[in-house]
């Protein structure tokens, strides 16, 4: 279906915009086999950055003409052949390297232009898409990995999730938005898709109507994260889950077509939402689907962060789901072979991914549970990972990004292993850390985020450094962390951190989360502590 | 490709912001010292450099230096 694009006679555009009007971002699809045939070179520059919409990123340097590829993965719900051939991908293609996203969706790191082709080809076979995993389109949905099994969830989302996601699908009317645009639809009760820092969410939510109670949904809108993060808002509206799609469209239209893209820094939908407000969103959202009836009730329990360690009960009698950790998500091609055919023994083959970074088999006989952990893959992949490894999340860095400062991954992975080796606590501490102000990483809903930069001290000595920021989260709403003063050269950073956890085991009451401990005590009187371990290295 | 950094520098007991136009980390740093030796009439005492940004540079870029409001 046509539709008219608005914005193009503005004469303000700017020119991303306006080379998005004179080409299409989804048709560099088309032209890839052409490229693939005659290498690299033959790519013109200014065609680099419409390999987005085939969720295509070049690696730094970009010169060099290695591709980054996303591929969606919708509420992180994978097949058997999916997995088998993602793992394929990553062994034939991509050094082995296979990283599960903050999205649920995979990346591959190395691909070469003439490889493409092939890619898209056993991709295809097995229903998967790279395509709008990146660039000016809706991405792919976030969702609860476990819908369908969970006990906690108000309805299975699944069916919806795919729904929508296959509208939107190389979806010429929608593939041309002011800016990326992150859909979440989940009802589990435990905000286990990050609804707040979405575009545009989809959460549970029950209403009484006519005497009797709907369960359905609540709109969040205005949310990401980024150098200008906002939470995303409740909109005034009860969402029947058949509409669902319907509202998804309405929301994307209004995006599309009433979102700012003269700035390009400002066209995310959260800075529409913040002109707006919600209220007159919600009366332009209603001249789309008709009058909405009001919000309901929420019923949420506490944010899990996306976390399912651990061996549980599924909705089905006699089945399990097993929640495992992947240290800072990522996994080498072999293991994920491994992990496809051990879920395809003892499950029926699926595999879901988590946002967390992590992944889930489903399906499990309770019988077979204990021979399943038995496999020697699950040493590293752990069930059971010791708290820190098991809680910290990294953005890319600088091994793939271009604007990355220091490295984090492998850091992150250090700094983790080494506080699971000096300190034991009764809560889980979240840590995230990030390369660069951009927060790929969601540096600001972690308890503990950690900011990387270079430092040149009086002796010209170059270091990497940190700077630490303490008590996001995303429970009741959310709220971002907040900096401590003082940068950690790197090499001091486990010993900072260390001397910093061991002050809130010390004064932290049984069970309270860090999140709560901050609250308590107060940036100030943290910042004093965080002063007073700094001291001696600095004297 | 060129990237636009942007330094925070502590001479003495003040802090400045810098903006380099380079080519790669080290070069950032490399001609952020020319700059310094070329604005200030003494030698500066430097006690720290720190690098806490760099954006692409495309046809247009730029950082805001605001003391009370850095955007970290």
């Amino acid at each position: 279906m046509a539709y008219v694009k608005q914005w193009a006679e503005n004469e303000k555009l700017n020119k991303t915009e306006i080379a998005k009007l004179e080409k299409d971002g989804l048709k560099i699809i088309d032209d890839i086999p052409y490229y693939a045939e005659n290498g690299f070179d033959s790519i013109p520059k200014e065609q680099w950055d419409l390999f987005k919409w085939a969720g295509l990123y070049l690696q730094r340097p970009k010169e060099d003409g290695y591709f980054m590829m996303r591929v969606n993965v919708p509420s992180g719900i994978l097949t058997k052949p999916q997995v088998e051939t993602l793992a394929g991908i990553a062994k034939d293609y991509g050094r082995g390297v296979f990283d599960i996203t903050t999205r649920q969706a995979i990346q591959f790191h190395w691909l070469e232009i003439q490889q493409i082709p092939d890619i898209f080809k056993r991709l295809e076979a097995v229903g998967l898409s790279s395509a709008g995993a990146c660039g000016d389109i809706t991405r792919t949905i976030v969702g609860n990995p476990i819908t369908g099994l969970d006990p906690d969830e108000l309805f299975d989302t699944s069916a919806i999730v795919k729904e929508v996601y296959d509208y939107f699908q190389r979806n010429e009317d929608f593939s041309n938005l002011p800016r990326k645009y992150k859909l979440s639809i989940s009802t589990n009760l435990k905000n286990a898709s990050n609804a707040e820092i979405n575009c545009a969410s989809f959460t549970p939510a029950v209403k009484v109507i006519d005497g009797v109670e709907k369960k359905g949904f609540h709109l969040k809108v205005g949310g990401g994260l980024s150098a200008r993060p906002y939470l995303a808002q409740t909109v005034d509206a009860f969402i029947d889950p058949e509409r669902t799609l319907e509202v998804a469209i309405a929301v994307t239209t209004i995006f599309r077509d009433y979102g700012y893209r003269e700035k390009r820094h400002l066209a995310r939908l959260k800075f529409l939402i913040a002109d707006w407000g919600v209220e007159k969103f919600k009366e332009k959202l209603e001249e789309f689907t008709g009058p909405l009836p009001s919000k309901g009730e929420e019923p949420v329990e506490e944010w899990n962060a996306g976390y399912f360690y651990g061996v549980h009960d599924q909705k089905q009698e006699g089945l399990k789901f097993l929640g495992f950790n992947v240290p800072v998500g990522r996994l080498d091609a072999e293991e994920v072979f491994e992990l496809a055919r051990i879920s395809g023994k003892y499950g029926n083959g699926e595999i879901r991914t988590c946002n967390s970074q992590n992944l889930i088999i489903p399906n499990v006989p309770a019988e077979m549970v204990d021979e399943l952990l038995a496999e020697p893959i699950f040493e590293r992949v752990t069930i059971n990972p010791n708290s820190f490894m098991g809680h910290a999340v990294s953005c890319t860095g600088i091994e793939y990004c271009n604007l990355a400062l220091v490295e984090t991954k492998e850091r992150m992975r250090h700094v983790a292993l080494e506080l699971d080796n000096r300190i034991e606590l009764d809560v889980p501490v979240r840590m995230h850390m990030v390369g660069c102000p951009n927060s790929c990483g969601q540096r600001q809903i972690a308890d503990i985020g950690l900011q990387g930069m270079k430092v040149r001290n009086k002796e010209k000595q170059m270091i990497e450094a940190y700077e630490i920021y303490v008590g996001g989260t995303l429970n009741a709403g959310g709220q971002f962390n907040e900096k401590l003063k003082g940068k950690i050269p790197a090499e001091e950073l486990n010993d900072v951190l260390v001397n910093l956890l061991q002050y809130f085991k010390a004064e932290k009451n049984a069970g309270e989360s860090f999140f709560d401990f901050v609250q308590r005590v107060g940036i100030d009187t943290l910042q004093v502590q965080l002063d007073s371990i700094l001291e001696p290295a600095a004297s | 490709m060129a990237y636009l950094y942007r330094f925070d520098v502590s001479i003495g007991e003040k802090n400045v912001i810098a903006v380099i136009y380079a080519d790669d980390d080290e070069g950032a740093f490399q001609h952020l010292d020319v700059e310094l030796e070329k604005f200030y009439l003494k030698e500066p005492d430097v006690n720290e450099i720190t690098l806490r940004e760099k954006k692409r540079i495309v046809k247009k870029s730029g950082f805001i230096l605001d003391e009370d409001e850095k955007g970290w």
